[in-house]
């Protein structure tokens, strides 16, 4: 066999051995995606009745537009989770290890070198997200909804968008920031960045609205949002702030931050003066930028631990809230917690809404209008005082449901409850808990709040380490 | 146009037969010395240093540090003080750094894509020499094995350590125009093998008429790969040569008896071979020539028998790179104590 590698094919192999293994790898990845976000679909399909059916419709409508819109988000954070992994080879980072260095000394130019890497991650992007989402598509056709073909591009052109800015801002990266692991720091950042910026721009308005993006021309009209010139603002300033700086120092052997660590004994000190300030600098830059490093290390480390102590918590707090049964709700500081699992009370209290009730005291006032927790027949039910009468016995509160199903029988639900049957007056609600709590109690959600801590405390060390490797 | 100022150019520097010229050249870095009243030291100080076409450097020294400097400055990647510094008729500026085509500098292990096997590698860095692409891959391959590295032609490179890295760098160095390739890397162990194949590198380097210089702590790499060498001490250059010089000026020992009597036998010996100087390293007694003793093996023995002893092995002293540098450095030690012992008499 000959070996007859150019530039430009390395560089479509990216981070694998061999041309072919790169593009089966490239295709799996895709196909990863595809499934990912169908996955992901049905999942959500399962907390379709809560807070996310009136705040992200448009992920859990029964249309092709929710598995794109989730794949096209799905799309990028696997690939920022990608250029994270394969970070050494796919952007400008050879070049600070003088890989390029060597190549140039070898008769290599490095413009085409620079235009070649940027052909080659711009091929590969469009490679996998083109094929991500044909196979996304492909699986939806399986669920016979209506296919409407005409938000087909602008959704394929707002995801391919995103990835683009993410993989220039990433080429900067490279080239400015000196060690690896503070660059996946900052490449994990942008991500955040970029959906801020879409959040201000008004882009997720367009883009969340089924209608409008049916026509692509909605997302040029700057009237609705201008995410898309300031994407293109940022893509060539990246572009061509990465071209110049690439060409300048791909030809200076570039000493790496650590490179008199092994040579310099670590009682010995080296000193050099600054000719412009006069100031006296030691010539060991890595105890600095290991101090850098070690700031977003922390950083890092306490979201871990808090995201566990987090999730264990919640898990605590799922298993207590299933396991409060008839007559033994449980309360903290007087506050029933009630996974309210009917629309009988809408739009007070919506279907699978967390609802808080204040536990009733003896000097507690129970008014028309109130909605109380009571129980009848070993039954809880939720209703409305909608009137108060008083007799010997005591008061008597008349109580009905709010919200009607269609079809049934007005004022069947009406009662007469007196006050020893009452637990608890309705005080507030968390649409965004009771999701949470209907997702914790699916089968993923088990998995996830489970499975995932667990995972964390096993392997923490190996996460971290990995993360703070140097260069 | 281009092209015939490039060809003008390449005419020029192949002309060029001193390829660096360092004089009283010293370092901005200095020592900053904590708990003691000396001022600041500067690393570097006074090097003079003069490499010619097909010359083959050794930078010896104890400190690695101080090698690793050296050939920094030598290659423009650090800035420099005071003196001078010429790289192929090319003044370098003190503090700015300037792109040398005729250079290659080699600092480390980590150029070498790891995605690639060594040949693999090495093809993809010849590419743009206009050789057929099978002959080129047959004498690469050939060239691999002949430098005793064929074992390693077809292993990812990201198996490999840092010292075959950085020999396969070389390697690729050598098949580069550069007139100057500097190998600076002095903290790494090269073990034998690998040390024979930077010698046959160099040697590959050396007859295209392009000069190496290489920063080691390792005498047996000088002695294998270079044609001169330098030893740097206490931020000076205190021996500069040929290496074949060293080895017959400097490494006194003549010869080496090996026996487990050794320490007995330096007593017995040491009054019947007046001139010479005989001491103990391990189970071998070195003896070194001290006032133009003879040295002549059979009257040795004759002597060592005359004085009842039997060694297990007699070996003349073939005159090694490394008992050399280690009597430069005694020399040097030596001189260094003179001055401040003598002072107090007030002898200067």
């Amino acid at each position: 066999m000959i070996y007859k590698s150019n530039y430009l094919s390395k560089e479509l192999r990216q981070g694998y051995t061999e041309n072919r293994i790169g593009i089966k790898r490239k295709i799996a990845f895709a196909l990863f995606l595809g499934l990912i976000s169908f996955a992901i679909f049905f999942l959500l399909q399962t907390v379709r009745q809560s807070v996310l059916s009136d705040t992200i419709p448009e992920v859990l409508q029964p249309s092709y537009f929710s598995t794109m819109y989730i794949y096209i988000h799905i799309a990028l954070v696997f690939n920022t989770l990608y250029f994270i992994i394969y970070y050494e080879s796919l952007f400008f980072d050879e070049i600070k290890r003088n890989s390029w260095y060597l190549l140039v000394k070898m008769g290599y130019n490095p413009v085409v070198m620079i235009f070649s890497k940027l052909f080659a991650l711009l091929v590969s992007i469009v490679f996998i997200y083109s094929i991500g989402f044909a196979f996304t598509f492909f699986l939806t056709v399986f669920l016979k909804y209506y296919l409407v073909l005409a938000y087909f591009p602008a959704l394929y052109l707002t995801g391919l968008i995103d990835l683009i800015i993410i993989a220039t801002i990433s080429m900067i990266i490279s080239l400015f920031i000196k060690t690896v692991t503070n660059a996946r720091y900052f490449i994990s950042f942008s991500i955040v960045l970029l959906m801020l910026l879409k959040k201000l721009s008004g882009h997720y308005t367009v883009l969340s609205n089924r209608v409008s993006m049916q026509y692509l021309y909605n997302l040029f009209d700057l009237n609705r949002t201008k995410f898309l010139p300031i994407a293109t603002i940022i893509i060539l300033i990246c572009v061509f702030v990465g071209i110049t700086r690439a060409r300048n120092i791909s030809k200076y052997y570039n000493l790496p931050y650590d490179s008199y660590d092994d040579v310099l004994p670590s009682d010995v000190k080296v000193m050099v003066t600054d000719v412009r300030t006069g100031l006296k600098k030691s010539i060991d830059n890595s105890e600095r930028i290991a101090r850098r490093g070690k700031i977003l290390d922390v950083a890092f480390t306490t979201f871990l631990v808090l995201f566990i102590i987090a999730v264990l918590s919640f898990n605590v707090v799922i298993l207590v809230i299933n396991a409060s049964t008839f007559g033994r709700e449980f309360s903290v500081r007087g506050v029933i917690p009630y996974i309210f699992k009917s629309s009988s009370m809408e739009p007070a209290i919506m279907l699978n809404d967390l609802a808080y009730f204040k536990k009733l005291e003896d000097d507690d006032n129970i008014n028309v209008g109130h909605i109380i927790l009571f129980e009848e027949d070993n039954t809880n039910y939720v209703e409305r005082v909608f009137d108060i009468t008083r007799d010997t016995t005591g008061y008597t509160f008349h109580v009905d449901i709010d919200n009607y199903p269609p079809m049934s029988q007005p004022e069947a639900m009406v009662k007469a409850v007196s006050r020893d049957m009452v637990i608890g007056i309705y005080s507030s609600r968390n649409r965004w808990l009771g999701a949470l709590i209907l997702f914790a109690n699916t089968i993923f959600g088990r998995l996830f709040f489970l499975l995932i801590p667990g995972i964390l405390l096993f392997y923490y060390k190996p996460i971290t380490e990995k993360l703070s490797r140097k260069t | 146009m281009k092209r015939s100022k490039k060809k003008q150019r390449q005419l020029k520097l192949s002309a060029v037969e001193t390829v660096l010229q360092m004089e009283g050249l010293s370092s901005k870095e200095y020592f900053h010395l904590e708990d003691t009243d000396q001022g600041p030291q500067r690393v570097l100080m006074d090097i003079n240093l003069t490499v010619k076409r097909s010359e083959s450097w050794g930078i010896y020294g104890r400190s690695a540090f101080d090698i690793k400097l050296l050939l920094e400055i030598i290659a423009n990647i650090k800035p420099y003080h005071g003196g001078r510094c010429v790289l192929v008729e090319l003044g370098m500026m003190r503090s700015k750094r300037v792109i040398l085509e005729h250079v290659f500098y080699i600092g480390g292990s980590t150029m070498l894509y790891n995605n690639m096997n060594v040949l693999e590698y090495l093809m993809f860095a010849t590419a743009k020499q206009k050789f057929d692409s099978v002959y080129r891959q047959e004498s690469i391959f050939e060239f691999l094995i002949n430098v005793g590295l064929g074992h390693i032609s077809l292993t990812p490179i990201r198996m490999l350590t840092k010292e075959e890295k950085a020999v396969i760098t070389l390697l690729a160095a050598a098949y580069s125009n550069s007139i100057i390739t500097v190998f600076n890397v002095p903290e790494y162990q090269f073990n034998e093998t690998l040390s024979l194949a930077i010698g046959k590198i160099s040697k590959l380097i050396t007859k295209k008429k392009n000069a190496l210089i290489l920063g080691t702590k390792n005498p047996f790499l000088i002695e294998n790969a270079c044609s001169h060498t330098a030893y740097i001490t206490d931020g000076e250059l205190i021996y500069k040569g040929l290496v074949k010089d060293l080895r017959l000026d400097y490494d006194m020992i003549l010869f080496i008896i090996k026996d487990k009597n050794a320490a007995d036998m330096l007593q017995s010996l040491a009054d019947r071979l007046p001139g010479h100087e005989l001491s103990i390293d391990g189970d071998r007694l070195l003896i070194s020539d001290r006032g133009g003793a003879k040295s002549d093996p059979l009257q040795l023995y004759e002597t060592i028998i005359e004085a009842g002893f039997a060694p297990q092995c007699i070996k003349v002293n073939p005159k090694t790179v490394q008992n050399a540098y280690e009597e430069i450095g005694r020399l040097h030690d030596l001189q260094k104590q003179l001055p401040q012992q003598g002072a107090p008499a007030g002898v200067h």
